[in-house]
């Protein structure tokens, strides 16, 4: 069975195409019935204690304001539909922004405290409890008019061959998706699970934390979250992805 | 399992994304990799040796060392090294998760001559620019490389004279795992 959907979505994915629609296939159907129930299982699935510890940072009182999220927008669920169209282009400030950039934001302009860091357990929390309120909805960013160039240049970062290795992001995940990596089948790369539970980190992980994963492993320079071209990338994934189901919080291995 | 760091390790695994190594053994291979960059280094910013290319074939061996079929294996096997397991089957141990990027290997021996061995494996891409094999005693040409492997190629002529000699030897007969 599981065979069989490999054969289809490889016949799907196979190489050749710019435009990866066909290919389009959830992290989720990598991961085997086990894990799958673990996903889908909100009492089990790990991932739904970052949302139950996302609820509570979402209701404390920070900051010189002495407010909470909730002062100012109300419960995590009106924050529905937020995540899939992330990132998106700021005018004002002329970049992309995607959703720790957004947390970062309210909380030091508005809450005026210390904004959360990248990857710290109270981002973690707080993207996973925003992000899980469009588990089931289609990924939809804009990539036209000012976010184009944007988007351009993610779509370059995506197919450029980079580090030691000199192997490409597409290198795995266009043209070789489906194949064995050691002992790990490369997905086609979607980022509509995340914030998710890997097993291999044996925690939690933003969609910049698998960036900066992959591009390590080539052994190319460190892509830093919120720098103009990692959020391009974000950015570019986004797109890849769209359409999919947002599935946060997601387990993959 | 472990978590790369966002700056730069001493030695970042080859694409250890996928499995984490046991801690002993990466501490052990980070203070050896570590060692290594201390040495002082008289390889250029380029290959790892000057090679020729006749058709697709090496004939000459790199920088005229020789090689080892014991160390070859090793080097396969090395996550800071070779790590060929990663997209290719081998007789080494864990056989069931090696990659399968590349073809099985175990009996590569039988359709490679050491010479045509050599160019695959120091320079693959003159053969096939698309190919996802990196070329192993090559530094040039690349984008965005860590600093801390800027200008070295990933392996250097002895590994890749040593797997030269494994290779060659390999014939599935004793494909054991
Ligand atoms: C040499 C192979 C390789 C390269 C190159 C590579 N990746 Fe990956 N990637 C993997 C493997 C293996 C995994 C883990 C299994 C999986 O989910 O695909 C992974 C996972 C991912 C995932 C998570 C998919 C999910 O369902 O959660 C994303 C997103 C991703 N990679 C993006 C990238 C980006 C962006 C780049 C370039 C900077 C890149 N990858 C380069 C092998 C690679
Ligand atoms: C990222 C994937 C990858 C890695 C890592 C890799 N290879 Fe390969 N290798 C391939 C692919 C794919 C081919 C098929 C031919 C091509 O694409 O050029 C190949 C072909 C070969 C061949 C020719 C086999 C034949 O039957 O023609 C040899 C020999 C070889 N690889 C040896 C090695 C060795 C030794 C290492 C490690 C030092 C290694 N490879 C690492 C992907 C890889």
């Amino acid at each position: 069975m599981r065979r069989a959907l490999l054969l289809l979505w490889l016949l799907l994915a196979l190489p050749g195409h710019a435009e990866p629609r066909a290919g389009q296939i959830s992290g989720y159907h990598l991961l085997g019935e086990e894990l799958q129930a673990l996903q889908d299982d909100d009492f089990a699935n790990p991932g739904m204690l970052w949302v139950d510890r996302g609820q509570r940072a979402w209701d404390a009182a920070a900051g010189a304001s002495g407010t909470s999220c909730r002062d100012c927008h109300g419960g995590p669920e009106r924050m529905q539909g937020l995540a899939t169209q992330l990132p998106r282009w700021n005018s004002d400030q002329e970049r992309l922004e995607n959703l720790e950039g957004l947390i970062r934001n309210c909380r030091s302009a508005r809450q005026q405290a210390e904004p959360p860091a990248y990857e710290s357990d109270e981002m973690l929390a707080l993207t996973t409890v925003i992000a899980h309120q469009s588990r089931g909805l289609p990924l939809a960013v804009a990539v036209d008019g000012p976010a184009a160039d944007a988007f351009a240049a993610g779509r370059d970062a995506f197919a450029r061959r980079r580090g030691q290795l000199d192997l490409s992001c597409a290198d795995c995940h266009d043209r070789h998706a489906g194949a064995r990596l050691r002992g790990e089948t490369i997905s086609a790369g979607m980022i509509n699970g995340f914030p998710l539970y890997r097993l291999t980190w044996e925690g939690m992980g933003s969609r910049q934390r698998m960036i900066r994963w992959c591009n390590e492993a080539v052994r190319a320079e460190p892509l830093q979250p919120d720098t103009a071209k990692a959020l391009a990338l974000e950015l570019f994934l986004a797109w890849r992805s769209r359409g999919l189901e947002l599935e946060s919080p997601a387990i993959r291995r | 399992m472990y978590l790369p760091q966002p700056a730069a390790s001493v030695s970042a695994p080859l694409l250890t994304c996928v499995a984490g190594g046991r801690p002993s053994l990466r501490v052990a291979a980070t203070l050896l990799a570590a060692a290594m960059l201390l040495l002082p280094s008289a390889a250029s910013t380029a290959d790892c040796a000057p090679f020729e290319i006749s058709g697709d074939r090496i004939e000459q061996p790199l920088a005229g060392k020789v090689g080892q079929a014991g160390a070859g294996a090793r080097v396969a096997a090395d996550r800071q090294r070779g790590d060929c397991v990663i997209c290719h089957r081998l007789p080494l141990p864990e056989g069931r998760f090696h990659g399968n990027l590349g073809p099985d290997l175990r009996a590569v021996g039988l359709r490679l001559s050491p010479a045509q061995l050599r160019l695959r494996v120091a320079a693959n891409r003159h053969l096939n620019p698309e190919s996802i094999m990196p070329d192993y005693c090559r530094s040039d040409g690349r984008h965005q490389v860590a600093e801390d492997y800027r200008d070295h190629p990933i392996l250097s002529a002895q590994d890749i004279e040593d797997l030269v000699a494994w290779l060659s030897g390999l014939d599935a007969a004793e494909a054991a795992p």
